[in-house]
């Protein structure tokens, strides 16, 4: 009897190693793990893109408190960006690293290490101070919050370890073996080079207000970062299913109570331009946004709902080009407002205009033009894709027109900088709002730029928390930090009432 | 590794080369002063050879005369008989209210004397939990076992039933007991509707029975409580919360018997939420002449309209039938049993059934004198037609439908849908449209199987070694037709109409060898127990979703649009083993040291941590036989015990040690993390309990009392509490945080009266369960159970200190000095975002009083269920309240402000501005739609009194059917079940479960939402033997 007992123990380890789900994978793949991380970015910048959209300006109709600057107490409203970086992105990152680090595909490594770079840079350009350091460390329950300034040396890390890694041609992660996971780039190494260039000039631009800033540095970012709309980093959207639909398109029925704001129609019209209404109408204009039904386009004012009251006259239309908040129905919408669009994460056109300031702030006004003129001629190609073909008689006549300054001597950085608010238009939106706040909104940087001013205009109150002051961070997501991590966040005031009008590390000198 | 579980079953057998000894048989009846005593144990001492007495009281076993025969029988005095040279004794047992020579069955059938048992494991006849009638038999428990809470989830047929044995240990896993028949444990899963394609009600809204309740309650014998810590160390892992040990009725030996009884229910719900009937639909006082509104904020009823009972038309009287049957009969050799039952139910709500057929086969058979064989299949098949609770549920949808609207035209002349509003989606389904179209049910067939073999090759050493299998599949269906409100509503998952359905197989194998020696050394008598067990568990559960149907009112997944098909699938495999030993240390029978070993292995820890120990000891000291208290004649008996131990908890979730990829279905699919992550560095957690007791019974056992006091500490539990995000995730499995749970059980009983022809019986049931969390997981500040988040901002939540059954909400905002904060725009108050600790569902103490009475052929006996304090949260109704149907809201065209200061600043200065908007809620309805204080709705310290059960039989005079040879007896019976409730509770039943009995944690118990209470039951039936 003891001989039976004796040998039952001898095979038991291997009868109780069974704690492996049969029904639902446990064993990480890179090549699966990938695709939902575009899906978790677009959701991050999307959802929260219906509060900051209201605070800079492309999404109006006095929705919610973003157009006032507000925010929202006990809600995780404003924290879905922080969601992508810890969860979304957060361990599915660490996963693949890790996984593709043994298998030794250095392109799967690149990838994770390219949006996570990423990651910290929108959450920290959204969110101010953010955990970096202590992330992800196993058995840690309590996490520290990390200065700006190391986080961003810290994207400047990953993005350069990422370009590394797209560059090894030893291991065994080949092209073919990244291209159907990768929904953006296909594989293509090159690109993903490019988009690591471009979050380093992204990186670069933002302290434009520190001793250290370098334009230059700026400029030879660009110079290897995205060289073509080709090179966009476009998140596709099947949107045949509610999941797999765009966030703005018609079939998941965001945007129905949005309205199109009076800046973006001004910009469309050539008021803020040439200074007049209706002298110069952009040919992105229809593609962009949509007239009254009176002909007329409107937007609505900071914290305004739509004045229209007239049915079928002068009711300004929603993002999808609808009056009265209408929804189109599946299938329907403009721009980037439908069910299929793509979401870009960062264009050509983007990049050309951060080459532009630059150049312009390193006093090359020559290189500045021509970025300049390369960014808006972008733009016009990139919009012109999402609708209607603009043809190229009507972009010859744009820009040739009195919006765009025909010389480089005439540019300002106030051209560039609201020629870029308008390419940017419906997908930039933390990367305006870091443009706006480097320029401190109307007051202008330490050199005395006011890009702004006269065009950008506040609400006509903030709202109550911020003691007369705007936005200028968003706070951690409520159900990961006020609950669960409320200590570290006292250490950096963030339990204050008014922590969101706390001027970013980049926006001080 | 099954091949060497068969190596040592077969090994034990080879071992059974022995000689057979020279044998009688001796038969004899059994007798009480109320006559024969069926069901009585015969025992050859110190073997395994039982016998037990027929209907008559007869019984036949075969013994050597040297032998000592033992008859017990649990509420009566055990009696030893030499068997010598008769062959027929007959034995007559005389009552007894507590008896330390009483056989307790403790764990994998090891039947101990209470004299040597260090903790209280308390003991019901199988009898009395049958003439109860319940149909989930562990009803019949509240009351009747002190320490156990059971909290049903609902009134309707085939709702689960919750039993918490000494207060919930675990924060939000599970803390049901372990179920054991027969020494093997079986399944007493409630589904769980995590095993649902992505639904978001998680058993918010639907229930689907314990299958604990497939027991047939007149197959029990006697059912046996442990509690204490050494009890359940035996039972490991598994009996970390406690056991409930059920042993079945075992075939008799003799004639055939047949016995048959029945039961004609009719039940009757008696106990409603109030609503007003005076203010009709309409907004601001404005009463809307055509009623299209389900909010009743409008004018008061012109007189012209017709009120109707929507209530009574819901409801309708409720009728059971149950018939059981059993056969039995054969020799000592070989005996055999067949118990039949069949119940046929139908709820007292339209469309709400449950039928069930159970049939048990078993034998025993002795092959030789030291080898015996016994064997049971009991087979189950049950269907429950069921209907949705709590959120968009037929319950709440009848309390809000118009008075003055006949609720019993729900169709229009087209045969649709017919609504108050005109709108499909604005309102909840007319409920007894929604009987009718929103099918929810689910079935289950079960197979139990039991065989034990039992070696015994010398008087001091036994062998015993069982093994079975329990093996269902159940299968369910919740749908909504394409007209449903839960179809049309913006954020349905139903649109078009739609079904979830699931198929549930779960197989469970068990073995278990115990070995066991006993032998007496003059005054040392000591005992050693040794033994292991086995339990290979699978539950593999598929389920499927689709939507928008083509067909209206069809309702099956093949009328579903192909491309809203879902599927899921789940399989869950635990493997559980242990290896224990025990020995008791007995001198004198005056006191006894028992220690307890247990080595578990667990499949659900991670491979490294996956085996762990555990001790536990205890101390029996029966001091009434020491000389100072031997003559002392008030003094019958007396004990002192006390125990300790420790039990560890593996795992309850299998495959929790690594992080689960989930499928997903955004553009380009693939896997992304659970929500959860999983932890390679899982321990188990350990649970150390301490108990002390007393046990004393005076004047000839006439009065007894025994109490038993512990203390459960439970530390590093795994649990998967919400972190920072920072982890990577939203919650992680972690061991942390620590929960004490103190308190004292009290059971007294007495026998007040004893005559020839009349007798009183009392018994006592006294429960007391504190418990406390000491520390939360991850040293946080709160822990919440995001299941218990059902109506309004009430939840489950914990902070240091409180207890596992704490609820927190959001109260009205103060100032510094406490004033309510008015604002400034309407006059109203404000509400905190804040969650504050409000209640705590636990009652303060709980008791049952069974009383019972016997007059010549007439017994009467009743059960009260008394309960003191403990918070219910009653969501019902602040449903009502926020839509003007409460009676509260009645007062409302009394102008008034509200106390408290306005928020304008200057709130927190030294003059703040008293309020002196003045509101009528008559105009301004957010007064109660919005504006309303949760903490209204947290009844605090709930008490009931009810009158659990009440059964009055009267035996047929044995003159009025002996001329006959048909019958052998006869009685007729009536029971009541929940005929009375006294409680300061407004509503409905504060025994209730918002969740089921799948929740972890203490679940739902509590809270009231849109549930259904227990309806006044009516039994008769008569009970006959053959």
């Amino acid at each position: 009897m003891l001989i039976a007992f004796a040998i039952s123990f001898s095979g038991c380890k291997k009868y109780f190693d069974v704690n492996t789900d049969p029904a639902t994978p446990q064993n990480p793949e890179s090549r699966t793990l990938v695709p939902p991380l575009f899906a978790q970015m677009e959701r991050g910048v999307q959802w929260d893109s219906r509060y900051l959209g209201g605070t800079i300006q492309y999404f109006g109709g006095a929705v919610n408190v973003g157009e006032s600057h507000g925010w929202l107490a006990a809600s995780d409203a404003l924290g879905e960006i922080w969601r992508t970086c810890y969860y979304g992105l957060g361990a599915n990152i660490s996963l693949i690293i890790e996984d593709s680090e043994k298998k030794q595909e250095w392109n799967y490594v690149g990838l994770g290490q390219s949006l996570r770079a990423w990651g910290w840079q929108i959450t920290t350009d959204y969110t101010g101070e953010i955990i970096v350091k202590q992330a992800f460390e196993p058995n840690r329950f309590i996490f520290d919050y990390d200065s700006q300034e190391d986080v961003y040396a810290e994207v400047v890390r990953l993005a350069n370890e990422s370009i590394k890694n797209f560059s090894r041609t030893d291991g065994t992660g080949s092209v073919v073996k990244l291209a159907s996971a990768d929904l953006v780039y296909a594989g293509d190494p090159a690109k993903w080079i490019k988009f690591n260039y471009g979050l380093l000039a992204r990186n670069a631009s933002s302290t434009i207000n520190k001793a250290s800033y370098d334009p230059q540095k700026v400029i030879d970012y660009v110079d290897k970062a995205l060289g073509s709309n080709a090179d966009n980093f476009i998140i596709p959207n099947n949107g045949t299913i509610a999941a797999d639909a765009n966030f703005f398109g018609p079939l998941r029925a965001n945007l129905a109570s949005y309205r199109q704001t009076r800046i973006i129609v001004g910009l469309l019209d050539g008021t803020y331009f040439t200074g007049t209404a209706g002298t110069v109408i952009d040919p992105r204009r229809n593609n962009m946004i949509t007239a009254s039904q009176d002909g007329v386009f409107r937007g609505t004012n900071p914290n305004a709902s739509d004045p229209g009251t007239v049915a079928n006259a002068n009711q300004i239309a929603n993002p999808w080009g609808s009056l009265g908040s209408a929804n189109p129905g599946a299938g329907n919408g403009k721009y980037l407002f439908k069910d299929k669009a793509g979401f870009p994460i960062m264009t050509y056109s983007e990049m050309q205009f951060l080459k532009a300031e630059a150049a312009f702030r390193k006093e090359d006004k020559q290189t500045a033009y021509t970025a300049y003129l390369n960014g808006i001629s972008a733009s016009i190609d990139f919009v012109s894709a999402l609708g209607t073909a603009i043809t190229t008689a009507e972009k010859t006549a744009y820009m040739q027109s009195a919006s765009v300054k025909q010389s480089a001597t005439d540019l300002t950085l106030k051209d560039i900088m609201l020629q870029k608010y308008l390419a940017l238009y419906g997908y930039g939106f933390v990367e305006t709002w870091t443009d706006l706040r480097k320029y401190n909104y109307i007051t202008g940087d330490s050199k005395g730029n006011n890009p702004y001013l006269g065009t950008f205009v506040f609400p006509s109150a903030f709202s109550a928390d911020n003691g007369g002051k705007p936005a200028q961070r968003t706070r951690p997501r409520y159900n990961s930090e006020y609950i669960w991590n409320i200590e570290a966040l006292k250490k950096i005031g963030a339990d204050k009432v008014d922590y969101h009008t706390k001027p970013m590390w980049f926006s001080l000198p | 590794m099954k091949k060497k579980l068969l190596l040592i079953f077969l090994g034990t057998f080879l071992l059974l080369a022995q000689a057979f000894a020279q044998q009688i048989t001796i038969t004899g009846k059994v007798t009480s002063s109320d006559g024969p005593i069926p069901g009585v144990s015969v025992r050859v001492k110190g073997t395994s050879v039982v016998a037990q007495t027929n209907g008559d009281g007869n019984y036949s076993i075969r013994a050597l005369a040297s032998d000592v025969l033992q008859f017990t029988y649990i509420g009566y005095k055990t009696v030893e008989r030499t068997v010598g040279t008769s062959s027929v004794i007959n034995v007559s047992l005389a009552a007894d209210a507590g008896n330390l020579d009483d056989v307790v069955v403790t764990a994998y059938g090891i039947e101990r004397t209470n004299r040597a048992l260090g903790y209280d494991a308390q003991s019901i006849k199988g009898s009395d939990i049958a003439s109860t009638q319940r149909d989930n038999f562990i009803n019949s428990l509240q009351g009747r076992v002190a320490g156990a809470t059971i909290t049903s989830t609902s009134g309707t047929p085939g709702a689960s039933t919750s039993i918490i044995i000494r207060g919930a240990v675990s924060l939000d896993g599970d803390n049901q007991p372990l179920f054991v028949v027969d020494g093997l444990p079986i399944s007493n899963n409630t589904f769980s509707e995590y095993g649902l394609v992505g639904q978001g009600t998680f058993n918010r809204t639907n229930d689907y029975g314990n299958r604990g309740m497939d027991i047939n309650p007149e197959e029990i014998e006697t059912l046996t409580i442990l509690k204490g810590p050494e009890a359940t160390a035996l039972y490991g892992t598994q009996g970390a919360s406690g056991a409930v040990v059920i042993t079945t009725k075992k075939a008799k030996a003799g004639t055939a018997s047949v016995s048959y009884n029945n039961s004609f229910r009719a039940e009757i719900p008696y106990r409603f939420p109030e609503v007003q009937t005076v203010y009709g639909g309409g907004a601001g006082g404005i009463f809307d002449e055509e009623v299209r509104t389900r909010t009743y904020f409008g004018a008061k009823y012109p007189n012209r309209f017709t009120r109707y009972d929507n209530l009574d038309a819901f409801y309708k009287t409720g009728w059971t039938q149950k018939h059981n049957a059993s056969i039995e009969g054969g020799t000592d050799k070989l005996s055999v049993r067949l118990g039949l039952s069949y119940t046929n139910q139908e709820g007292v709500i339209k469309g709400t059934d449950y039928n069930t057929i159970n049939a048990k086969l078993s034998g025993t058979s002795k092959i030789s004198s030291k080898i015996s064989m016994n064997a049971s299949l009991n087979f189950i098949s049950s269907k429950t037609n069921k209907t949705y609770k709590g959120a968009g549920s037929p319950m709440l949808s009848v309390l809000t439908w118009p008075v003055v609207d006949d609720i019993r035209n729900y169709y229009t002349a087209t045969g649709d849908r017919r609504t108050i509003t005109g709108s499909l989606s604005a309102e909840l389904d007319n409920p007894l449209w929604a009987m009718e179209n929103n099918p929810n049910w689910d079935k289950v067939n079960r197979v139990i199987s039991n065989v034990g073999f039992n070696y015994r090759p010398t008087d001091w050493l036994n062998f015993q070694a069982t093994a079975g299998a329990d093996v269902y599949a159940m299968q369910g269906l919740g749908a909504y037709h394409p007209q449903s409100y839960n179809a049309n509503v913006a954020s349905t998952t139903y649109g078009g109409g739609g079904i979830n359905t699931f198929n549930d197989n779960l197989r469970l194998f068990n073995g278990s060898f115990v070995a066991t020696i006993k032998k007496d050394f003059g005054k040392f008598k000591p005992s050693f127990v040794a033994g292991y067990d086995i339990s290979d568990n699978l539950e593999e559960i598929n389920s499927q979703f689709g939507t928008k149907f083509y067909q209206q009112k069809f309702y099956s997944l093949n009328n579903t649009d192909p491309t809203t098909q879902r599927v899921a699938y789940q399989s869950i495999l635990k493997r559980k083993m242990g290896v224990f030993g025990q020995a008791t240390l007995g001198y004198d029978d005056l006191l006894f040291l028992t220690l307890t070993g247990r080595q578990d292995f667990s499949s659900t820890l991670p491979i490294d941590n996956y085996s762990f120990f555990y001790p536990a000891t205890s101390l029996s000291f029966v001091f009434s036989d020491l000389p100072a208290f031997k003559n002392a004649s008030w003094l019958s008996s007396g004990k002192l015990r006390a125990s300790w131990g420790q039990s560890g908890k593996d795992a309850k979730k299998a495959y929790i040690t690594k992080t689960s990829l989930i499928p997903q279905t955004t553009t380009g699919g693939g896997f992304a993390v659970d929500v959860t992550l999983g932890n390679p560095n899982l321990v188990a957690e350990f649970t150390t309990s301490s108990e002390a007791g007393i046990d004393l019974s005076f004047f000839k056992n006439r009065l007894s009392a025994n109490f038993s006091y512990y203390k459960i500490v439970s530390n590093g539990q795994i649990t998967a509490p919400r972190l920072s995000y920072a982890t990577g995730a939203i919650l992680e499995y972690i061991n942390s945080g620590k929960v004490v749970n103190n308190g004292f059980e009290l059971v007294v009983k007495g026998s007040p009266i004893r005559n020839k022809d009349f007798s009183w019986d009392v018994t006592a049931n006294v429960t007391r369960a504190r418990g406390k969390i000491t520390s939360l997981p991850a040293d946080q500040q709160t822990f919440y159970v995001s299941d218990t988040w059902l109506f309004d901002n009430v939840r489950r939540q914990y902070v240091v200190g409180s207890s596992v059954s704490a609820l927190a909400s959001m109260e009205y905002l103060r100032n510094n000095n406490g004033d309510i904060l008015i604002s400034p725009s309407n006059g109203l108050p404000i509400r905190s975002t804040e969650w504050t600790q409000i209640g705590d569902t636990a009652p303060d103490i709980g008791i049952g009083i069974i009383n019972s009475f016997s007059y010549k052929n007439f017994n009467l006996s009743f059960l009260f269920d008394i309960r003191k304090g403990g918070d219910i949260y009653n969501a019902t109704e602040l449903y009502l309240y926020a839509r003007g149907m409460s009676k509260r809201s009645l007062d409302r065209e009394t102008p008034r402000i509200i106390k408290g200061v306005l928020r304008d600043g200057l709130e927190n200065t030294a003059t703040p501005t008293q309020n002196n908007i003045v509101v009528v809620p008559y105009i301004t309805t957010s007064y109660y739609s919005t504006a309303f204080n949760t903490l209204d709705f947290i009844e605090k310290d709930i008490n009931w009194i009810r009158l659990k059960d009440i059964t009055l039989a009267y035996n047929l005079p044995k003159s009025l059917f002996a001329r006959t040879n048909v019958f052998k007896s006869a009685s007729v019976f009536f029971t009541g079940t929940d005929l009375l409730l006294l409680t300061n509770y407004k509503g409905v039943d504060p025994s209730v479960n918002g969740l089921s009995a799948a929740s972890g944690g203490t679940g739902g118990t509590g809270i009231d939402y849109g549930s259904f209470g227990q309806p006044m039951g009516f039994n008769f039936g008569l009970r006959v033997g053959f």
